[in-house]
């Protein structure tokens, strides 16, 4: 008798093992959405706002080791997104905009372009969806990116190849996109 | 004794054990040659038969060939602040543009052993293939609406991985330098200055005497290596017979000669082995092959030499063994073997008649092609002629030093004055530098 319970115990126990635990991607995308936008903001605010516009140190500049400047805010989030791709962590993430200045950074898939219109026209919202990219289905997750700091408007306002000249402190300018495969 | 019948099978199988023999024997004992399955570029020239080197064991796949790849170039590819380096298309959303072109794979563009399709710079893919990804160009730039796609990379324009000195903020920067400078100069190389800076306390500036007897065989060449070796810079650094000759060894071998110089010289060794000159001596090159194949001779090239440059190339084919004569390196070396066009007509060259006075101004073969390069605090050669050979504008670094960025475009991009060494004017314009223009008054008008 004992040794007939001790059997359906570790069978029950060992049938659990099978199953996927873990964290939903809706919540782990907001986690790695966290921390990306903390380093962001803090970068753009404390670092690029403070030593080009406030203190007049140094200049950030698309052409940054050419120029010996501080490589640009949106610069900066894609050295770390293309560093995280080069590790395959098992997600991506990328910054995007409908008003980019660097066309490559334009939505390109569907439910990118429905996710920034979302952000845009749902200010303190984010969305969520699922999309089949090549033969691999994604959970993609759309963060607003906001203007927090006065470098972000006017750099974007002021730049020759800028498709909007209107940002103001605090608006969405575009969105953190991040991705899971399923 | 009963005479034997061959049957039709019998000389079968003798003649399938014979060529299966012959087969092993090559590609165990021999060069692997019946295993090409096509000529290498010319970049892969010299080590075509060193299969392993990317191939892996032969039973490996992509991702093997792709890490040889990467091996080998990653670190030109990241000192060109590539353009599109694979970490670029990691991200999903490129999906659909792999689909049509692999840019995560070199060999997507670089396939390898196909001369019939192989374009310049090893390309073989058709010469539209920025069209894949780029066909909405003219939306962002509307200048660009009637340029044919096969003129992006082909132009003087653009290039796929290294656009350090094309990209239109350094164009816009530099476009008001005359075409000569007035005082322009290349940058003066520290190599032994340094050194003195570093042994301040050294025995004499110069060494009068052999610290060893050169055998008795060598004869009345004793005289001429002394000679040669005290008015050398190895005389005044401290460099005496037995810097080289240690253990008392007389005769080198190529390999042998490089590694000795490279215990000294490591930066010059390791960028000659990754250039054509001393590709076969190179560490990613293993050690078997290495062995077999020996040094390259430059008559085994795929451009035009001189008959008689059989000699295995290594650093005393240009420095010489004793006399590491540097204006001797920097041009008649050169001319000793190279017997294409450009080379030819270097002579007729402004550059060379200006270098003949005074090597301060002028420009000998090795300043364009093995360029002087600022490190730091030091200005060393880089001694990886192929460095800045391909594509061309690469070059640019070293035509600033003395031209505006608008003259060398347009000379670099003129196959005829590639040809004839750039004797004669510049005489078209680079269509880049209008666009340039276009530009410049735009954002001037957006202020």
């Amino acid at each position: 008798m004992r040794t007939r319970a001790f059997i359906l115990a570790a069978a029950a126990a060992l049938s659990g093992c099978g199953e996927k635990t873990g964290i939903e991607p809706q919540r782990m995308a907001d986690a790695i959405f966290a921390v990306i936008e903390a380093d962001r903001a803090s970068y753009t605010t404390n670092v690029v706002n403070r030593l080009q516009n406030e203190e007049k140190v140094i200049k950030a500049d698309e052409h940054w080791q050419d120029n010996q400047a501080l490589p640009l805010p949106a610069q900066m989030m894609r050295m770390g997104a293309e560093r995280v791709a080069e590790q395959e962590s098992g997600f991506n993430y990328a910054l995007l905009s409908q008003w980019a200045i660097n066309k490559q950074n334009k939505p390109r898939t569907d439910l990118e372009r429905q996710g920034l219109a979302y952000i845009v026209e749902n200010p303190g919202q984010n969305f969520y969806g699922t999309e089949k990219l090549g033969d691999t289905e994604y959970f993609t997750a759309v963060y607003p990116d906001v203007a927090v700091s006065p470098a972000c408007v006017s750099c974007h306002n002021e730049h020759v190849d800028s498709p909007r000249k209107d940002f103001e402190l605090g608006q969405t300018m575009g969105g953190v996109v991040i991705r899971f495969p399923l | 004794m009963n005479n034997y019948k061959f049957k039709f099978w019998h000389y079968g199988l003798v003649l399938t054990v014979g060529v299966a023999a012959l087969i092993t024997y090559n590609l165990e004992a021999s060069d692997k040659s019946y295993f090409l399955s096509g000529e290498a570029t010319h970049g892969h020239h010299q080590v075509e038969l060193s299969c392993s080197t990317c191939h892996g064991d032969g039973f490996t796949g992509q991702e093997v060939i792709q890490q040889a790849c990467t091996g080998c170039h990653s670190e030109e590819l990241a000192l060109a602040n590539d353009s599109h380096p694979r970490k670029k298309f990691l991200d999903p959303r490129n999906a659909n543009l792999l689909n049509q072109l692999d840019a995560r794979q070199c060999v997507s563009c670089h396939t390898e052993h196909k001369p019939e399709i192989t374009h310049e710079m090893g390309v073989t893919l058709a010469g539209d293939f920025c069209v894949h990804c780029h066909s909405d160009i003219a939306e962002n730039r509307p200048n660009h609406a009637n340029f044919e796609f096969d003129t992006c990379a082909s132009a003087g324009c653009h290039n796929y991985h290294d656009n350090r000195y094309l990209y239109e903020g350094f164009l816009t920067a530099n476009i008001d330098a005359p075409d000569l400078l007035e005082d322009g100069q290349l940058p003066l190389r520290t190599l032994v200055a340094s050194w003195k800076e570093t042994h301040p306390h050294s025995e004499s500036d110069q060494l009068a005497s052999p610290d060893m007897t050169p055998p008795s065989n060598s004869g009345n060449q004793t005289t001429d290596i002394v000679g040669h070796w005290r008015s050398s810079t190895h005389a005044q650094t401290d460099t005496n017979c037995s810097s080289c000759h240690s253990d008392g060894q007389w005769q080198f071998s190529s390999a042998e000669i490089v590694d000795t110089c490279g215990d000294c010289h490591s930066q010059q060794r390791d960028e000659f082995t990754r250039g054509k000159h001393g590709l076969r001596l190179s560490q990613d090159v293993p050690e078997a092959f290495r062995k077999v194949s020996g040094a390259m001779t430059p008559v085994e090239a795929l451009i035009p030499m001189k008959s008689s440059a059989q000699s295995e190339l290594s650093c005393i084919s240009c420095h010489g063994a004793h006399e590491t004569d540097t204006r001797n390196a920097a041009v008649d070396a050169c001319l000793s073997c190279h017997n294409d066009e450009h080379s030819l007509a270097y002579r007729a060259s402004a550059h060379f008649k200006h270098w003949q006075a005074d090597s301060s101004s002028g420009v000998s073969c090795a300043n364009c092609h093995m360029p002087r390069e600022v490190r730091g605090d030091q200005v060393a050669v880089n001694h990886n002629q192929n460095h800045n050979l391909r594509p061309n504008e690469k070059m640019l670094p070293v035509c600033l030093s003395c031209h505006g960025v608008e003259f060398s475009v347009a000379a670099l991009a003129d196959k005829q004055l590639l040809k004839s060494n750039f004797n004669g004017p510049v005489e078209n314009q680079h269509e880049t530098f209008q666009l340039i223009r276009e530009r410049i008054a735009k954002i001037q008008s957006s202020k």
